[in-house]
């Protein structure tokens, strides 16, 4: 990877490492908090429902030229929408032979593909398998958990058919394609029963992800945040409710107390790292540059999509594949900021303590209308409190190697485990 | 939750450094939660190539 120095700012310039594209824009199931068709931006109104055979040979060749200049030995992409199956297998077979031909012989390619998993079939999955495709589901936990928002447009429950497609993806012949499961956190479910849900279908890895939202229009359960804090969290009054950080404080003990470890678990093992003092590999938390563009239907080249919350217009870049280069889009003022560290953050969070973990948390979720993205998140808190409750079980683990799991647990002192607090405050919500 | 909320403007980050390397490796060497994130610390305090990008919010 070649790193050289941007100009007048002299911060580093990573190239791009992850490519996703947006095969499809459309989706079969119209779940109520999609960022894509229910948020601020409505751009997929204009797009091709379908990225056309043409613009996935130029995004390649695009892709393989970064490559060559950047001198990467190895390039992600990730096929996304919209539902990606939704293209069709043949057209999805064209697609990916088009990746086979034109990019895998310049630099290794590592393809996965994120679905709502209700089309996944046999088929699909030979497919897959021919081209080596991970293969990643959106799950949010039990059926009712799940069906509360992933419907089909005509209300119709998901969770059957994405049950039914999971228990294929973990049949021996298509196993190795198993990528993992995404869960979007719900405040209504309970966050151990949650963990246990997507436990049940084998999946290697898990993440879970916070609602989307900004100070402007912050997530459910957080209504009350409507502007950014004026100091890092260490000052926030000793009764602001903290329900994400139960939540995910409640899954966590869960998570970490089992005897043996029995999936990963993408935010909780990024946020042990950071808290140990080592690197966080996540687009949500840590000061790590960004190193991914999106390239939509149409070929235009975008920021991250969770931005389309923020407003219309907010991912674009005004850059598309057929007239620029990747290099281009990585000297847009976003990426240079998204790729700054902490010069890039607000004065609130450059001066917190635990920067160096959450990174000022989701980009998008750093944004108010008055002062742009140079806020903490409006999860802030939560962030704050959650990482607080890791260090703590972790600095107690480390004294207590090989006490079991009740004495270095959360009852150690005595108080309310995260699981009862999270369901104290569910109720309390309720 | 153990941690007292709020607690953070006291707080310091877990220091790895003052615990034993012979503790820290038998830790390791167990495969819970605990071992790996230490395994994995381990690894990358020595120089170890980095195991994982940057991973994008909305996938795996």
């Amino acid at each position: 990877m070649r790193t050289t120095e941007a100009g007048a700012a002299a911060l580093p310039i990573v190239p791009f490492r992850q490519f996703l594209l947006k095969i499809h824009s459309l989706c079969n199931l119209s779940c109520d908090y999609c960022y894509v068709y229910f948020a601020a931006d409505q751009s997929w109104r204009r797009r091709p429902g379908v990225m056309a055979l043409d613009t996935v040979r130029q995004a390649v060749d695009r892709i393989a030229e970064h490559a060559r200049e950047h001198r990467l030995p190895m390039v992600r992409i990730i096929l996304h929408g919209g539902e990606p199956l939704l293209v069709g297998k043949a057209h999805l077979g064209e697609l990916l032979t088009v990746v086979a031909e034109r990019l895998a012989p310049e630099v290794e390619v590592r393809c996965s593909l994120q679905s709502n998993g209700t089309l996944l079939d046999h088929d699909f999955l030979e497919l897959l398998l021919r081209h080596r495709v991970g293969v990643a589901v959106s799950l949010d936990g039990s059926p009712a958990a799940h069906d509360r928002h992933r419907r089909f447009a005509n209300g119709r429950p998901s969770h059957a058919r994405v049950a039914a497609a999971l228990r294929l993806l973990n049949s021996p012949c298509h196993r190795e394609l198993f990528v993992g499961l995404l869960c979007t956190v719900d405040l209504a479910n309970d966050p151990v029963e949650t963990y246990e849900a997507l436990l049940d279908f084998g999946a290697p890895r898990i993440d879970f992800l916070l609602p989307h939202g900004t100070w402007e229009h912050p997530p459910p359960g957080l209504e009350h945040r409507e502007h950014p804090p004026a100091r890092s969290p260490a000052g926030a009054p000793p009764d602001e409710p903290t329900p994400y950080a139960g939540w995910l404080g409640a899954a966590f003990d869960r998570w970490f107390d089992a005897p043996r470890k029995e999936t990963r678990v993408r935010m909780f093992e990024e946020v042990m790292s950071g808290v140990l003092g080592g690197a966080v590999n996540t687009e949500a938390l840590g000061l790590a540059p960004v190193d991914l563009v999106v390239v939509e239907a149409d070929g235009s080249m975008e920021h991250s999509d969770s931005l389309k919350v923020v407003g219309e217009g907010a991912p674009e870049t005004g850059l598309d594949i057929f007239r620029h280069s990747f290099s281009e889009a990585l000297a847009t003022e976003t990426i240079r900021r998204r790729q700054a560290g902490l010069l890039g953050l607000g004065d609130v969070c450059r001066g917190c303590p635990l920067v160096p973990v959450c990174g000022g948390g989701l980009y998008t979720h750093r944004h108010h209308r008055t002062t742009g993205f140079a806020n903490p998140s409006v999860y802030c808190h939560d962030l704050a409190s959650f990482i607080t409750h890791v260090n703590s079980r972790l600095h107690t683990a480390l004294r207590h190697p090989d006490g079991n799991s009740e004495a270095l647990g959360a009852h150690e002192h005595g108080s309310h485990s995260a699981r009862e607090q999270a369901r104290d405050e569910r109720e309390l919500d309720a | 939750m153990d941690a007292p909320q709020n607690s953070h403007n006291s707080m310091r980050l877990v220091d790895i450094s003052d615990v034993s390397s012979g503790l820290l490796e038998a830790v390791a060497g167990k495969d819970t939660v605990l071992g790996h994130a230490v395994r994995r610390h381990l690894q990358e305090r020595d120089g170890s190539p980095k195991t994982t990008d940057v991973v994008f919010d909305s996938a795996l």
